[in-house]
């Protein structure tokens, strides 16, 4: 939780920094930001419960170079408008809502087995 | 002059120069280049951060080889030049086959920038079109808008300093920031200049949170061989249904 708190006041810091009017980003904010994070998995070497044929392997790996695609959801099940949301938006807004999909469905296998997102209708699946 | 030196000089030096100079333009251009690099990808959500990391190869045909390697998942992404994706564990011999129009070379950000699109970051290449120039604050802005009206990204504005593209804002129809991408440690490598660091920050309103990516370029090669740019699939390799992956999900959820 403090970890959580402190990553906010940091992101709400660098925000303010990093305002629309900037256009140039401070690396060692940056830097620092990810230093202070706590590392969830080194994808995916340090995934737990993976079943034998590493299905979910290839669901995280098709995320991380497919996301744009969608094929991430479609392993994971939902219905084909939102496919064809994530080829229009040119991979879920040029493949932002894919990365959070990745990192929401890393979590949930960390803490529940991976299957909380199975099925989700929902463009934004974690929302 | 007699008729044929003036033949020679009306006709046929001028046709030979012309000849010449088509071939010279032909070989320029068919000398595309193949370029690989290794990419570190950072993705920071809630506090928490996840690794992942992969070697690009870039093909002159327009082929993309992407080699995602960490123990025991190591993986191959195979995008023929048409957008024809195939997904490939050496660990299992498995293959995902032909999911076709979802993906391409100039998709990768690497490949942008070595085949000279990455002034406007490959961003006409998804139907954006220049709406405005202007100077500001020492900074150039140019603002793209999309051509198609379902698009959930409207408008995108590309901010260079010193001709170069340092930022690029993503806007929804409201006008909402989506995500902003910074690109910096620009060096030139063979013909071409490459941010080697790109940070990229998205804005979830309704949740009024955001996630923080970092991509860090390194290991930079151009037309230099590796094993990777003639990697094929084992023809023994197991095809993946996709239904009986959601099959087996499901079933392990029980």
């Amino acid at each position: 939780m403090k970890k959580f708190i402190t990553f906010i006041v940091s992101l709400a810091a660098f925000s303010f920094a990093a305002n629309a009017a900037s256009y140039e980003v401070n690396d060692a904010s940056i830097d620092s930001l990810f230093e202070e994070a706590e590392l969830v998995v080194e994808a995916p070497a340090a995934l737990p419960a993976l079943d034998a044929t590493g299905r979910k392997v290839v669901t995280i790996i098709c995320n991380i170079f497919l996301g744009w695609a969608a094929i991430h959801r479609v392993v994971l099940g939902t219905n084909n408008l939102n496919i064809l949301w994530y080829i229009l938006t040119v991979g879920g807004i040029f493949g932002i809502i894919p990365l959070v999909d990745l990192i929401m469905y890393i979590i949930d296998i960390a803490q529940g087995g991976g299957s909380k997102y199975m099925g989700n209708p929902k463009f934004i699946m974690w929302a | 002059m007699t008729d044929n030196r003036i033949r020679a000089a009306l006709i046929v030096r001028p046709l030979f120069f012309l000849i010449a100079l088509f071939f010279l333009s032909e070989s320029l251009c068919s000398a595309q280049r193949q370029v690989s690099a290794s990419v570190e990808s950072k993705v920071l959500a809630k506090g928490k951060k996840t690794i992942s990391k992969k070697d690009v190869f870039c093909k002159s045909d327009g082929s993309l080889v992407v080699h995602s390697y960490y123990d025991d998942a190591d993986m191959y992404f195979l995008v023929s030049r048409l957008g024809v994706v195939k997904l490939y564990s050496p660990a299992t011999n498995e293959v995902l086959n032909d999911v076709q129009g979802i993906m391409e070379a100039k998709d990768e950000l690497l490949y942008i920038f070595a085949n000279g699109m990455g002034e406007d970051l490959g961003i006409s290449q998804y139907e954006f079109v220049i709406s405005d120039s202007k100077k500001e604050d020492g900074y150039l802005k140019r603002t793209f808008i999309s051509k198609i009206s379902s698009n959930k990204c409207a408008k995108v504005e590309v901010v260079y300093k010193d001709y170069l593209p340092i930022c690029a804002i993503y806007y929804d129809k409201k006008g909402r920031v989506l995500t902003k991408t910074y690109l910096s440690n620009y060096e030139a490598t063979g013909n071409f200049i490459f941010p080697r660091r790109v940070t990229e920050i998205t804005y979830f309103m309704e949740k009024g949170d955001s996630t923080v990516r970092l991509d860090l370029y390194s290991n930079i090669k151009v037309n230099e061989p590796a094993p990777e740019f003639d990697f094929v699939v084992p023809a023994d390799a197991k095809p993946i249904d996709i239904k009986e992956i959601q099959k087996a999900l499901k079933n392990s959820k029980k």
